[in-house]
């Protein structure tokens, strides 16, 4: 009896192992965001910013390339995912950059979200406010738009397609 | 009989590389306090399972 005691114990070890692997991979702040651009809805994981800030050397970390069509609008939709026994409490400012320069504030607002609770924020970007005044649709052109919350810092890659096809001015026809 | 004591040990050694490469991948992803708890666990394992063959008389 007393052998099978240890024996049991040990099981009980490993059975509590194999529970804090799950436990503490459900525990924790997750964050996915939805980015529509066109017709198509990109979903980024809470595991792509893991993933890429391990993997990936420090320049380039946390990145994630997102296509756009000249002068269209994206709608992004985040989402917030408190899986944790204590309220989170934070800051979030979305901006859009580039060449190390802010040229667009896009959403800044206090978040409190109660323990085992979500939140979703939606805001929308007009890529013509970001455009230069003399920018021509058979350019293309990168933006970073960041979102800082907290001491979390997600950056996405914005990439303006150019034109295929230049629009061309028909001259009216004089009578 | 040789072989056969060869291949159980090598079969051995997979099992025990394929753990210890599962394990070193979830690891990286625990908290620190998730860590602190699989390394006590894990002492506790070997431990009773020690405990247990030294019962048995190996």
């Amino acid at each position: 009896m007393r052998k099978n005691l240890f024996l049991y114990l040990a099981l009980a070890c490993f059975a509590g192992l194999l529970a804090i692997f799950v436990f503490d991979g459900y525990i924790g702040l997750y964050d996915t965001l939805y980015v529509t651009a066109g017709e198509r809805e990109e979903r980024i994981d809470p595991d792509f910013w893991l993933r890429q800030g391990r993997a990936t050397p420090d320049a380039v970390k946390n990145a994630y390339y997102v296509s756009a069509n000249w002068k269209e609008k994206i709608r992004f939709r985040y989402e917030i995912d408190n899986r944790r026994f204590s309220s989170y409490n934070a800051d979030i400012e979305v901006t859009a950059w580039r060449s190390q320069q802010k040229l667009l504030d896009m959403l800044s607002q206090q978040l409190a979200i109660s323990a085992f609770d979500k939140e979703q924020l939606e805001w929308v970007l007009d890529t013509a406010e970001l455009l230069p005044d003399e920018s021509t649709p058979e350019q293309s052109y990168e933006y970073t738009v960041t979102i800082n919350m907290g001491e979390m810092e997600r950056n996405l890659i914005l990439y303006i397609n150019p034109s295929t096809y230049p629009l061309k001015t028909i001259p009216v026809p004089r009578d | 009989m040789k072989l056969e004591f060869i291949l159980y040990g090598f079969g051995i050694l997979f099992c025990l590389a394929g753990i210890g490469y599962l394990a070193a991948e979830y690891v990286r992803y625990l908290s620190e306090v998730g860590k602190l708890v699989a390394l006590l666990l894990t002492t506790g394992m070997l431990g009773f399972l020690g405990k247990y063959f030294q019962e048995l008389g190996w």
